[in-house]
């Protein structure tokens, strides 16, 4: 083992956590106004093969990525419906859309001509920067041999971050999440404030499986995300709704897993399966350690309740 | 009135819901049986799918094309025999066929079935699940009349216990223990495709290293690793063959980092036990080169990486199966053939592979397809020194088929 080795399980880390870190982000914008989107993995699958069916018919992954984010964005809104105006069982409503979601994108894999399941991508993102800088000592592999959708999430963790803890809108956003009521008295669109979030956050989801089809895989197969959506939703929780802690989880989760892959390589006599949940066991670990020295718990109080302006 | 509204809302948008996430299940639909193409000659072997057909590479056509078996096989010996008319088969698969993999190879002999047996009413049944929803689709189709039933998944138990129930309707299942009076096994000797592979990956890796990515360290896993060592290794006795396993049939993330670590340790040739993406594409993304293992969509993913790689034939096995049933003279037992049997075939080989290498490649096959070359044969020494086959000696057709408890010597990695 040796530095380039830890700095190359990072630069993977970077790329096959992207997906999880723009669905997190998202989540986090539709969790803290106090929806609990547990839908993401099914809307990850629609903006994949969305994405992939718009990139290899027009050659374009910017098209792909844009539609990618749109087609999700209104798959999210069945969400919104049930959830904010009908007021259904958050939780029962999001593993619905996993199982919609999944079943929904094997249909649209399988239509087209020629389907989409038998298309291959010419077309990807590629690095933003020439090759030349890409081998820097540290800076080179770390900071500047991604691709565009690498530096948009990372803008967007920041957003999302600046956005909720210092704007006024972040705030009422906060506000609409912790106590709905109160919130609603002082005057507060609590209903589109969720409709908006919910739809924010599946536009992110959506471009987070748009990455896996126009980047990661430069291809499409059926349910992709293996529960990357899942793990996305996971570390929502464990990063106490905080983006930039989403984007850290997120990035050692993905170096310890394919740290042990190298682990396995180098013959540590150390069992594969124990490798295997070695990520899941450090990052809850750390997780665990960092809310508990938080005073209180960030979670947004009125998570998965659906509002009754009635029951004020 | 408000209420009523939302009431209403909330039922259609629940049916739409459910309509949606049952929707793609109609892709059950039952496909044409009707083909118009001609029974194919007797070198129809070459004829499995037009994708994975052992199509001759550019550079030498002719070599290429001889890397179908040329000993009799069954299959030609009973082509001609029937053209199927009044036959009823039915194929069932766990996935859809959109997909290319392991679906896809199975459905590529079904593709045989039809075209050598153009009489034939054959039916792909999709989406079926091992259990009970096998179990009632079997018996729906014994019900129906069909005469033969493939499985093409993991129905072991569910076939045999519909089997029983169905004394005249044959029934056929890939790769696993049960065979009674009506229902037989189909299996294909993946030693000698990956003995193949592992040659090549040998003969065009630069740095002696070569990467596979697989899912678990069990038995019908570490098969294919081991041969794959042995066979890279009879090429170049210095050869490391370096495994990593992902601990998941399907996580293609896993993969990617997978794939990525054994780069990062300086393998320059990729192979794999999956059949996701994930692996073709690091070898693309980073500039080595990929082996195929049964079926080739990396073929088209990633031009540049491809080498070549076996590809699977299970026509051969479908198209025996039902000239048999159909000439009344089928006993259910164990299809378990290779090369020589045409169940095994060659994909077409990359751009930048050699013409040494794949003279190579069509030799070895000429061999094991001849019987002169046989990949199980002595001495085999195991990782740990041990001699697991002795010099001389060949393993049995059991020890075969349930092979390997050991890791051959070469492979480097953490097993299980």
């Amino acid at each position: 083992m040796n530095d380039w080795v830890l700095i190359q399980s990072l630069v993977v880390a970077v790329s096959t956590g992207t997906p999880v870190v723009l669905a997190g982000s998202g989540a986090i914008l539709t969790q803290r106004s106090g929806v609990l989107d547990l839908g993401v993995e099914g809307t990850m699958l629609i903006g994949a093969v969305s994405g992939f069916w718009v990139t290899t018919s027009t050659g374009s992954p910017v098209a792909g990525l844009v539609v990618a984010v749109l087609a999700a964005a209104v798959f999210s809104m069945i969400q919104a419906v049930l959830a904010v105006s009908l007021r259904a069982n958050q939780v029962v409503v999001g593993v619905a859309l996993v199982i919609l979601g999944s079943g929904l994108s094997s249909f649209i894999g399988s239509q087209g001509d020629p389907p989409v399941a038998r298309r291959f991508s010419g077309s990807i993102f590629t690095p933003v920067f020439p090759e030349s800088v890409h081998d820097w000592p540290a800076v080179g592999p770390l900071l500047l041999s991604h691709d565009p959708v690498v530096y948009l999430s990372w803008a967007f963790v920041a957003v999302v971050q600046w956005y909720i803890f210092r704007t006024r809108t972040g705030m009422h956003l906060r506000a609409v999440g912790h106590d709905p009521a109160s919130a609603d008295a002082a005057g507060l669109p609590v209903s589109g404030m969720r409709y908006l979030h919910v739809a924010l956050g599946g536009a992110a989801a959506g471009a987070g499986g748009g990455y896996l089809t126009l980047r990661l895989f430069s291809d499409w197969f059926d349910d992709m995300t293996a529960g990357m959506g899942w793990i996305a939703v996971i570390l929502v929780i464990l990063a106490s709704w905080r983006s930039l802690r989403l984007l850290v989880a997120a990035y050692a989760f993905g170096a310890i897993s394919s740290l042990g892959f190298t682990l396995q390589l180098l013959g540590w006599n150390i069992p594969t399966e124990l490798l295997a949940i070695l990520p899941f066991l450090v990052v809850y670990l750390v997780m665990v350690f960092v809310s508990a020295a938080e005073r209180r718990s960030q979670m947004p109080a009125s998570l998965a309740e659906p509002y009754f302006r009635e029951s004020r | 009135m408000r209420r009523r509204t939302r009431t209403w809302l909330a039922v259609t948008s629940t049916m739409c819901l459910v309509m949606a996430a049952c929707g793609d299940d109609e892709a059950d639909a039952p496909a044409a049986p009707a083909t118009t193409a001609a029974a194919p000659e007797t070198e129809t072997t070459a004829a499995a799918a037009p994708e994975t057909t052992t199509t001759a590479a550019p550079e030498a056509p002719a070599e290429v094309t001889t890397t179908v078996p040329e000993a009799p096989t069954e299959v030609t010996d009973t082509l001609s025999a029937s053209d199927g008319t009044g036959m009823r088969i039915a194929v069932l698969y766990d996935g859809t066929l959109d997909q290319g993999g392991w679906q896809g190879s199975m459905d590529a002999g079904t593709q045989l079935l039809v075209d050598s047996m153009p009489g034939a009413e054959v039916l792909r049944v999709e989406e079926i699940a091992p259990g009970q929803t096998a179990q009632r689709a079997m018996t729906d189709l014994a019900e129906d009349g069909y005469h033969l039933i493939i499985g093409t998944s993991t129905y072991d138990a569910d076939m045999a216990i519909v089997s029983a129930d169905y004394p005249e309707t044959a029934f056929l299942h890939a790769c696993d223990a049960t065979v009674t009076d009506n229902m037989g096994q189909y299996c294909l000797a993946v030693e000698e495709a990956r003995y193949v592979d592992g040659a090549l990956a040998a003969a065009l890796s630069e740095t002696g290293k070569i990467g596979y990515v697989a899912a678990f360290g069990i038995s019908f896993v570490l098969k294919p690793l081991n041969l794959f060592a042995a066979g890279a290794r009879s090429v170049n006795p210095d050869a490391e063959v370096h495994v990593v396993f992902t601990n998941d049939w399907f996580d293609p993330n896993l993969e990617l980092q997978a794939a990525n670590a054994l780069i990062d340790l300086g393998v320059d040739v990729l192979t794999y036990d999956l059949s996701s993406s994930a692996v073709p594409e690091v070898a693309a993304q980073r500039g080595a080169g990929f082996i195929g293992y049964g079926y080739d969509d990396a073929r088209l993913q990633a031009p540049d990486s491809w080498l070549g790689g076996s590809l699977y034939n299970w026509g051969a096995a479908f198209v025996t199966t039902a000239q048999e049933v159909a000439a009344g003279t089928w006993e259910p037992g164990y299809i378990y053939g290779g090369y020589a049997d045409g169940l095994l075939g060659y994909a077409e080989f990359g751009a930048s592979v050699p013409a040494e290498a794949q003279d190579l490649v069509d030799s070895l096959i000429a061999d094991i397809a001849a019987g002169d070359l046989d990949v199980f044969a002595g001495p085999i020494v195991d990782r740990d020194g041990n001699l697991v086959v002795p010099e001389g000696e060949a393993l049995e057709f059991f020890d075969r088929a349930i092979c390997c408890e050991w890791v051959i010597e070469g492979v480097q990695g953490e097993i299980g």
